[in-house]
């Protein structure tokens, strides 16, 4: 076997590295010496050490060289030539309540956003109104829980980010309602976008995000998500986040949390749309006590690839971490989870579990699951498992014995199979907008995609 | 009613039927005996339309219809009901919710309207509590968790609440106490009517002292080797499959 040594990403590098030059002056933040700074340490980084590839454990089953062999259209200037005014947001928003943003094409919208009245202590703001506001305090916060050393595309999402949300919860302050970010893609978008949510929880705040990524129509674009968040003493903070962009689009998701003593955080993903999708998520368990909960979901079809990659950092004592994701594969589709655990020496009485469950529909279907578990302290509970299946045989003729066709007897113990985790959140109105993407893909969505 | 003429059967390269000739009249209460792998749940799996049986000569009709041709929901649709040996546990569906969905379906097929969930809710809650069936049971994923009572006494409320022509039950004994084997026997016997055709599949005769047959047939190697009245069970719980002529399935 020969492995090519010559850096494969230079081209695309180079690419997005003339980009950045070329658009610098019109990038948010441009205007505070910092945000030029570290736009421009960012494009260092990524000149440096590229993309990763797939000899990079964590990116083994996904390849970006396929992502970024689609030269895409650049970033859109603006909003562009979507008629918003048509687009029906009820459809994609977790429930009426509480603060939501929409990023179309990856610009913020203020006409189809909502950001008054906020409680006391609670600041929402697109993050180019942050990046421009001295005062906003998002300097110290950026980049400080995925700085550019993170993996995958965070140096390339410093370098070039365009929007998304700056999110600080005050000491103390619990907000009831999910504050809802929603990317919509317009049909037809090519380009790229590259989005930087960043959250702040003071102590004992306590807060839940909902993160939908949508498309208007049928698109071929990229989108670079990079969501941070910092979470602190005692507080609690959950995200989650639907993903059903177009199934000839990119997406390149990370959610990244660091938690301080005490902090709780939870995130589920549902994932059913792109071409190619990764949704990783990273989690420092930076403080004594800490308690976090991963989830996920992933259907794919068609040729779909779907990857669900976790990291669970345990640096502290008594840190408990529970993962589950599950995936339904049908056609020539692909999942992929990779859970990688690690147990600092200090780390004592750590409590990891991570299941990955996978259903594939039929024969041209595949799953790739890796756990990685790595311990260095001596006294842990760590198990972890994984299991791969069809439908189970005996429930589909004891379904249809009592009348249930074929198609609807599957459906029922596909959604069965995938409902487990989705019934199991609290909130009423984040738990049916999940329930909403998982029945809109049980109905075959996506594939309507062309007509709309 | 039921009419099996010549029927074959095989799973793999193992024929299981070797030609089983059967009738069974409207309101007839048929029961089939016979030692281990004499092919006595394969029939009930052939009649429901399994799959993995292979049907290699002779026929099957229900009022006429032929049922081989059907597929498993059509026979459903058209009054085949199995009562399970070992009902499925299906973890993610709950039972209401099944149930409602298997009557709605079966109504579909019939050209019925279907019902409502609230008076859907009514019309199970009656029939549940007539089983013993408390709301609970109803709430909980379909037979998971469930006392082998309770999956026999779900199996019974299906069956109730779908109105079949032809029962088939299949070891409905097994994994019952007499209390419940009392309440399921109640609840079956409740379900003869002149319009209904049970085929009772068992090993013993105790089953058979709760729900009475018109007629008792003994299956062997795949045939019918010896037909007779009720007072055939007492015979063979009595003699063994001797009485028939067969080895004695003890002493085998």
């Amino acid at each position: 076997m020969t492995v090519s040594l010559r850096p494969v990403m230079d081209p695309a590098i180079e690419r997005h590295l003339s980009v950045l030059e070329k658009a610098r002056e019109n990038l948010p933040g441009a205007s505070q010496a910092w945000g030029g700074d570290l736009r421009s340490r960012a494009a260092e980084a990524l000149a440096r050490d590229g993309f990763p590839t797939t000899r990079i454990e964590s990116w083994k089953y996904t390849d970006l060289r396929r992502v970024f062999r689609n030269e895409f259209a650049g970033q859109a200037q603006d909003i562009g030539a979507l008629d918003i005014s048509a687009l029906d947001l009820s459809k994609w928003r977790a429930g009426e309540a509480g603060p939501v943003l929409v990023f179309v094409d990856g610009h913020f919208s203020e006409a189809l956003s909502r950001l008054d009245k906020l409680p006391e202590g609670v600041r929402v703001m697109p993050l180019t109104a942050a990046l421009a506001d001295g005062a906003s305090g998002i300097e110290g916060l950026l980049g400080s829980v995925s700085p550019l050393e993170s993996p995958g595309l965070t140096a390339l999402n410093t370098a070039l980010m365009q929007d998304g949300a700056f999110i600080r919860i005050d000491d103390d302050i619990e907000l009831a309602e999910p504050i809802q970010l929603l990317c919509i893609t317009s049909a037809g978008f090519s380009g790229e976008m590259h989005l930087r949510h960043v959250v702040a929880l003071g102590r004992h705040a306590k807060a839940k995000i909902v993160q939908g990524h949508f498309a208007a129509g049928e698109s071929s674009g990229l989108c670079n998500v990079v969501t941070e968040a910092a979470v602190g003493e005692g507080a609690s903070l959950q995200i989650f986040k639907r993903q059903e962009e177009s199934r000839t689009a990119w997406h390149i998701g990370l959610v990244q949390a660091r938690l301080e003593r005490n902090a709780a955080f939870e995130t589920f993903t549902l994932s059913s749309g792109g071409r190619t999708a990764r949704n990783e998520v990273r989690v420092q368990l930076a403080g004594e006590g800490t308690n976090a909960v991963l989830n996920g979901l992933a259907l794919a079809r068609d040729r779909q690839h779907c990857d669900n990659t976790t990291d669970v950092e345990h640096a502290m004592p008594q840190g408990t971490s529970h993962q589950l994701y599950k995936s339904v594969v049908d056609d020539n589709a692909r999942s992929v989870f990779l859970g990688r655990i690690l147990v600092a020496k200090d780390a004592q009485q750590t409590d990891a579990r991570q299941m990955n469950r996978n259903l594939l529909l039929s024969s041209g279907a595949q799953a790739d699951s890796k756990p990685e578990l790595i311990i260095h302290a001596d006294d842990v509970k760590c198990a972890h498992g994984a299991t791969v299946g069809d439908l189970d045989e005996d429930a589909l003729f004891y379904l249809m014995s009592r009348g249930i066709s074929a198609d609807e007897a599957r459906g029922l113990l596909v959604r069965a199979f995938a409902e487990e985790i989705i019934e199991a959140i609290s909130d009423d109105a984040v738990r049916a907008w999940l329930d909403e993407g998982l029945v809109g893909w049980l109905n075959g969505g996506g594939q309507q995609e062309k007509a709309a | 009613m039921l009419s099996i003429k010549n029927l074959h059967a095989k799973i793999g390269d193992k024929e299981i039927l070797r030609g089983i000739d059967l009738e069974i009249a409207a309101g007839e209460v048929h029961a089939i005996m016979g030692p281990n792998g004499s092919g006595k749940s394969t029939l009930s799996y052939v009649l429901s339309g399994r799959e993995g049986y292979e049907v290699t000569a002779g026929e099957a009709t229900l009022n006429g219809e032929d049922l081989l041709d059907m597929s498993i929901d059509e026979r459903a649709a058209a009054g085949v009901f199995l009562a399970f040996q070992y009902p499925v546990e299906i973890p993610g569906i709950s039972t209401m919710s099944f149930l409602r969905t298997a009557l709605n379906s079966v109504r579909r097929a019939r050209g019925e309207a279907e019902m409502e969930a609230i008076e859907f809710l009514k019309f199970a809650r009656a029939k549940a509590a007539a089983l013993e069936i408390d709301d609970k049971m109803l709430q909980r994923p379909v037979n998971v968790g469930f006392s082998g009572g309770e999956k026999k006494r779900n199996e019974v409320l299906q069956m109730s609440l779908l109105e079949p022509k032809l029962m088939l039950l299949d070891e409905t004994d097994s994994g019952l106490d007499i209390d419940a084997l009392k309440v399921v026997s109640k609840g079956v016997n409740a379900l003869r009517d002149p319009e209904r055709a049970f085929l009772v599949i068992t090993h013993y005769q105790r089953l058979l002292s709760h729900i009475v047959p018109d007629k008792v047939s003994v299956l062997a190697e795949g045939r019918i080797v010896a037909s007779g009245g009720k007072e055939l069970a007492l015979e063979l719980e009595e003699k063994g499959y001797a009485a028939v002529g067969l080895k004695d399935e003890a002493a085998a």
